[in-house]
């Protein structure tokens, strides 16, 4: 095996970390490798930098001390630790929806040239989901009056948030029970910070049933408005064809990636590399048009909606370009690698920020609004197409030919392959056709092999009838690895590639960008409604089997709140305290009838999965 | 070069070690007058306590001795001709050396009222221990408040003897430790369940019926299975004395650990080297000091002329309750100052006698970690960068003290 | 032969080593696994506190001769052949404590061990590993330097194994006239020398 396989299953990074060494660029796996080994404390998250009367750290074999200066104990501090994880993993979600709910005002306002109301009757169904009265009222005015009932979602003038009203009652009288209802999106994560300043919450369940509500103002909340914003506004996806890996990349094109997690932005790179103009100009500089790519979750979010391809997920994106042929890489924000300004550095890509949230070390920040994006995106582009012609033609390396990837399955696509409602799915998983559904989401993190706990566990699920869903970085891997087009049928069991047969689509199905896990939600919600049981007792279950981020902590907590069994394949930092541990692999159990668990073997995940989906199946009084 | 040790104990070994270290093919006779093959007699008391098994205390393995290394068991050395450079053993056998080191180490002191008939023992050799392990039931006396005497008690204890420990002194440990420190083992000791009967001494020992009846000076009578003395140790010089070898105390002994005797060495319990902290010559009866001074000998016998830097007595108790270090002179004389400082919450105590800036003497209570640092320094008298108040107040750190250098 | 020298001046206190000693010294060799441990596996590195507030990290140095070696009863401390390693069997020792009484730099401890005896406890300069190719623990994690993995001879007359014989062979300063010996460097020669005109 070469040093490389050892890193990736991806052919194309294989291909391109060699020509990364060759070129001297550093990557996260070099990086990675100087981290290690690293620090134990932290890994248990026995370490604590709260206050400067600390850091402080609780030594785990005994001898060291067991309290910090204020006397936390471990499970105090890996509590507060958690909930400052989920705080920050709620905060980039719902700054995110932030975003739309702000580009859906300015819509409403006529104060956004070049973004539109896309799905008129979404915006409609969820207007009526906030009790707008819509009678007589244009787009725009509905999309105001959304817009500002959303903001108070952010706010505290309400008792609760209003899209937790798609969970079943069961779940929702069980929350109100625990006092987890989140009351305001913005409210939780500032509580959470507030709570775990030293010397306020200092009792560990109490920390952590407060970090579920701040997981829930995130699941429910603020990645649901982005999911359902972005629909309204830049149109609800529909199922179609795309490619993925670094074959995306066009030699003889040029190559522009967007990169990053809004749509915001890259919808309106999409608008100008389409503009004849533009091409015309990259044809008078010798290419033959301009290519656009994605990458992450912006990737995800123009390839569900546009069907534009995608180049890579999370530890692809140093390696886009060592191909040599990226022109620009425009990110917004979140999972952008501060690494990538200096990569950029050694061949001619020019990079471009586009937040005044975000900004990076060697990038050109070129500041969106809703009002001035249509301008700075034609401006970027113009200056990409420029930019061809500073191609070095030594460096140029594009190592494999894109595969061919399924996309846009958004809960009304799914619906809508359906026949028009989940009866036909819901009758299937009664038919023992399908057993049931996991989600499997998440990043990519250079602990594990890339894309191999992905990859793996998606080929053994599918193989044991039970239906993918993806999102998130996951999409690249199952794409690349062929599981997400009609005929990966074939991988799967008898009575899923019956089903995938008969609507024609893959056994794993990519349902959007990592705010997009909420779909997931309003899938399992709505099953759970349409059967008539809460969602704990549904065939489901989550994974995240190369998690890196706080975002990813936040989903597995909303899902696990949900009452969805979810297995991490990186281990959170909680085994310091054995109490916290033991709570989150089994006591969650009696509480939401979910838990965790840890498993980076994707093989045992899976065997893990399929235990607890017949488990499932058995409470419904199903076949296994 | 033919080299000869006399004893194969603490210091006899060591040296026999050291010489095959430095010098794999050198020639050397060992003669051990006991039958066994060596062992750690300082465990004796943990034998009789039943921690050890007899063959956990053999500290070398024989058989994996080099053909040229003679092992002699069994056999005594009867005398010396310094002029003849030779051996004569109580088989008869002669034997001639070209170096040699005496190692006979010590006997225990035997009291009047010893008598084995009466069931009193000493515990020096494993000869003794065993004597002492078949007569024991359930109940014993030692006599003696020095190290062997408490670690036979806590020994005993070990295997739920009933131990009673009679000591002239007003407190254990006299010898080597200041009242007060010495009242710290002495409370742990009846915590432990050992009774303790200070200032008091046995009269008159008699056997009634199956036990024995132990009359002590105060009037009180005790009744036991055996009684075991631990009156302190005699140096074995009688052979060196008859060749003429020069005695004081102990063997006599230059700073290469020569004797009076060219070519002649001694080391460990037998022998009068420089007590560093009394600045006298001094017998250190204790193994670390044999062992060391075996290692000087060997290298001295090789030629390597290496000077020997005098020992201190030392020592460690360590029990299930509490660690003791102890080191050097800890009594008030003129000219040393003493520090102490009691921590009652941590259990800890510790107390360092200084002179002339130069450490002298120590007892540490349950903080074995910065001990040794000190006992160190005792022993090779250097002086403190530091203020004893901070030392014994334990606000300074092993790393103060070594960075200097 | 290669030891682990020390860098006090380097140290930033970050108990890295301690945590990674722990660990290596386990039973699972797993930093998630070793805190569930029924007896949970003891650092063999200790990290000491100047009266500055310096960190200075201490452990154990196998000084030649090793005086914990020569204090011990059952000669469970011995040195192994062919790495001159300082080692202890927890199986003879006694726990009589001689050895914290002999050692210079207070590096010994006593803790339970996974056989569930108690016994002397020290650094072992990670032998298991070291016999897998990989350094000490210590040094693996250290990232500042301050821990370092190297030849025996050309740290001879580095700063810990100076501390470590000075003390022990009571040399009060290198330059000093009197007593036993010129200077460490000149012990060391006499031993070096003894050893080739013997060989
Ligand atoms: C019960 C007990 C507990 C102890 N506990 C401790 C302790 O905890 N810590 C500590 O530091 N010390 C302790 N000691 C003291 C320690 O054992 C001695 O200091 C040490 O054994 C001295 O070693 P040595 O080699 O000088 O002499 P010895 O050990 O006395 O050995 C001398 C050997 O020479 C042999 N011999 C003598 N004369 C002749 C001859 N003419 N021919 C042939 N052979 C001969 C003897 O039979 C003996 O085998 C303890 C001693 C005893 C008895
Ligand atoms: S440092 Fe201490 S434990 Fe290590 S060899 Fe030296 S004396 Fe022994
Ligand atoms: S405690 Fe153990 S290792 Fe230390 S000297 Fe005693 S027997 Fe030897």
């Amino acid at each position: 095996m070469s040093e490389y396989e050892k890193l990736s299953i991806c052919k194309d990074a294989q291909l391109t970390l060699r020509k990364a060494r060759e070129d001297g660029v550093e990557t996260v796996w070099d990086r990675f490798k100087k981290q290690e080994p690293q620090c134990g404390y932290c890994e248990l998250g026995v370490s604590c930098r709260i206050c400067v009367m600390g850091p402080c750290r609780i030594d785990p074999f005994g001898e060291g001390p067991q309290y910090g200066v204020c006397g936390a104990d471990a499970d105090i501090i890996v509590a507060r630790n958690l909930a400052r994880m989920i705080a920050a993993g709620a905060a980039s979600h719902s700054d995110h929806g932030r975003d739309l709910v702000e580009v859906l005002h300015k819509i409403g306002e006529g104060a956004a040239p070049g973004y539109t109301i896309r799905d008129a009757d979404k915006l409609k169904r969820v207007a009526a989901e906030y009790g707008i009265d819509t009678a007589g009222l244009g787009n725009e005015g509905i999309a105001k009056l959304l817009a500002e009932a959303m903001m108070e979602d952010y706010g505290m003038k309400k008792e609760q948030i209003t899209l937790i009203n798609r969970a079943p009652k069961q779940r929702i009288e069980l929350w109100k029970k625990l006092k987890v209802i989140p009351r305001g999106i913005d409210r939780e994560t500032s509580e959470t910070m507030h709570r775990t300043h030293m010397g306020v919450d200092n009792e560990y369940v109490s920390i952590l049933l407060h970090a579920v509500r701040n997981s829930l103002s995130d699941g429910y909340g603020g990645s649901m408005i982005g999911t359902e914003l972005s629909d309204i506004i830049f149109g609800t996806p529909k199922p179609g064809f795309s490619e993925v890996n670094l074959g995306v990349l066009k030699e003889d094109y040029v190559n522009i990636l967007v990169h990053g997690h809004s749509p915001v932005v890259s919808e309106m790179i999409g608008v100008a590399v389409d503009d004849k103009e533009m091409i015309e100009l990259s044809k008078s500089r010798g290419a033959k048009g301009i290519n656009l790519a994605g990458l992450c979750c912006t990737g995800n979010e123009i390839m569900m909606r546009k069907k534009i391809p995608m180049a890579g997920n999370h530890l692809m994106t140093e390696l886009t370009m060592v191909t040599g042929v990226v022109e620009s890489m425009i990110v917004d924000y979140q999972c952008i690698m501060p690494s990538l300004g200096q990569v950029a550095q050694c061949y001619h890509t020019k990079m471009y920020t586009t937040s005044d949230k975000a900004k990076f070390p060697f990038m050109e920040h070129v500041e969106f609004t809703p009002v001035n994006a249509r301008e700075q995106a034609f401006r970027i582009v113009k200056e990409s197409v420029e930019n061809f012609s500073r191609r070095n033609k030594d460096k140029v390396y594009v190592p494999t030919a894109p595969v061919r990837n399924m996309t846009g399955f958004s809960v009304e696509a799914i619906v809508g392959a359906l026949g028009g409602s989940l009866t036909p799915l819901i009758d299937a998983i009664k038919a023992g056709k399908i057993k049931g559904a996991v989600g499997v989401v998440g990043c990519n993190n250079p602990k594990i092999k890339q894309d191999s706990g992905h990859v793996e566990l998606i080929k053994r699920l599918i193989a044991n009838d039970i239906l993918v869903l993806t999102t998130g970085c996951v999409n690249v891997a199952a794409g690349k690895a062929g599981l997400q087009v009609p005929e990966a049928k074939e991988m799967a069991g008898p009575g899923l590639k019956e089903v995938c047969g008969l609507l024609n689509i893959p056994p794993s199905l990519h349902l959007g960008s990592c705010v997009d896990n909420s779909r997931i939600i309003v899938i399992a919600c709505a099953l759970a409604n349409a059967i008539g049981v809460d969602i704990d007792k549904l065939p489901l279950a989550g994974a995240a089997p190369e998690w890196y981020s706080e975002k990813a902590a936040t989903i597995a907590f909303y899902a696990m709140a949900s009452g969805i069994f979810t297995v991490l394949g990186v281990m959170p930092p909680i085994m310091g305290s054995k109490k916290v541990a033991e709570l989150a692999t089994s006591g969650l159990n009696d509480v939401f009838g979910a838990c965790f668990a840890v498993e980076p073997d994707p093989v045992k995940a899976a065997q893990l999965i399929t235990n607890h989906i017949m488990e499932k199946r058995k409470g419904l009084g199903l076949d296994v | 070069m033919d080299a000869v040790i006399i004893g194969l104990s603490a210091a006899g070994l060591s040296c026999l070690d050291a010489l095959l270290k430095f010098s794999p093919q050198v020639k050397v006779t060992a003669i051990s007058e006991e039958k066994y093959s060596p062992y750690c007699r300082c465990m004796l008391t943990h034998y009789l306590g039943r921690i050890v098994r007899e063959e956990q205390m053999i500290i070398k393995d024989i058989s994996a001795c080099p053909p040229n290394v003679n092992l002699l068991f069994g056999e005594k050395v009867e005398t010396i001709d310094l002029l003849k450079k030779s051996l004569t053993l109580s088989s008869g056998k002669k034997i001639s050396y070209d170096k040699l080191l005496i190692a006979t180490g010590a006997n225990a002191v035997k009291p009047d009222y010893y008598d084995e008939k009466k069931r009193t023992f000493t515990l020096r050799y494993m000869d003794d221990a065993r004597k002492v392990e078949q007569h024991i039931k359930d109940s014993a006396v030692v006599l003696g408040g020095g190290f062997v005497g408490i670690k036979a008690a806590y020994g005993l204890l070990e295997r739920n003897v009933k131990v009673e420990m009679i000591v002239s002194s007003p407190y254990p440990l006299s010898l080597v430790l200041d009242e007060k420190t010495a009242r710290f083992v002495e409370k742990d000791m009846r915590d432990a369940g050992i009774v303790i009967r200070t200032q008091d001494d046995i009269a008159e020992i008699n056997m009634k019926k199956e036990s024995v009846a132990v009359s002590l000076k105060s009037g009180i009578e005790v009744y036991s299975d055996v009684v075991v003395v631990g009156k302190g140790v005699k140096p074995r010089v009688d052979v060196a004395r008859k060749s003429g070898i020069k005695i004081d105390l102990g063997i006599m002994v230059n700073e290469f650990l020569e004797t009076s005797a060219e070519g002649v060495y001694a080391a460990g319990d037998c022998c009068e080297t420089m007590d560093v902290a009394r600045k006298v010559p001094w017998i250190n009866a204790i193994w670390p000091v044999a062992v060391e001074q075996g290692y000087f000998a060997a290298l001295n016998i090789l030629g390597a002329n290496t000077p020997y830097a005098g020992s201190i007595g030392m020592n460690s108790l360590k029990t299930h309750s509490f660690h003791l270090i102890s080191g050097g002179v800890l009594k008030e004389e003129e000219g040393v100052v003493l520090y102490e400082k009691h921590f009652p919450h941590l259990k800890q105590f510790r107390k360092l006698a200084v002179r002339d800036n130069v450490p002298v003497g120590m007892a540490f209570y349950n903080c074995p970690e910065d001990a040794g640092l000190y006992i160190n320094l005792i022993k090779k008298g250097m002086p403190l960068n530091a203020d004893p108040v901070k030392i014994v107040n334990g606000e300074l750190s092993i790393a103060d003290m070594l960075r200097p250098f | 032969m290669k030891v682990v020298v020390v860098k006090p001046e380097r140290c930033v206190g970050c108990l890295q080593c301690r945590f990674a000693c722990s660990v290596a010294h386990s039973i699972s060799g797993s930093p998630y696994a070793a805190p569930y441990e029924a007896v949970l596996s003891k650092p063999r590195i200790h990290i000491g506190l100047t009266k500055d507030k310096d960190a200075f990290p201490n452990k154990c140095r196998h000084c030649d001769p090793a005086p914990c070696e020569m204090a011990c009863l059952p000669k469970a401390i011995f040195r192994e052949p062919s790495s001159g390693m300082v080692l202890i069997n927890p199986d003879r020792c006694i726990n009589c404590g001689m050895c914290a009484m002999a050692c210079p730099f207070g590096v010994v401890r006593y803790h339970v061990y996974s056989s569930n005896k108690t016994a002397a406890h020290k650094c072992d300069q990670c032998i298991a590993r070291q016999k897998e190719g990989r350094v000490p623990a210590c040094v693996e994690v250290c990232k500042v330097g301050a821990l370092l993995f190297d030849d025996y001879n050309k740290v001879m007359d580095r700063a810990t194994d100076e501390i470590s014989s000075l003390v022990y062979l009571g040399i009060r300063s290198k330059e000093q006239e009197k007593g036993p010996y010129q200077s460490l460097t000149a012990y060391k020669h006499r031993l070096e020398e003894l050893r080739r005109k013997q060989a």
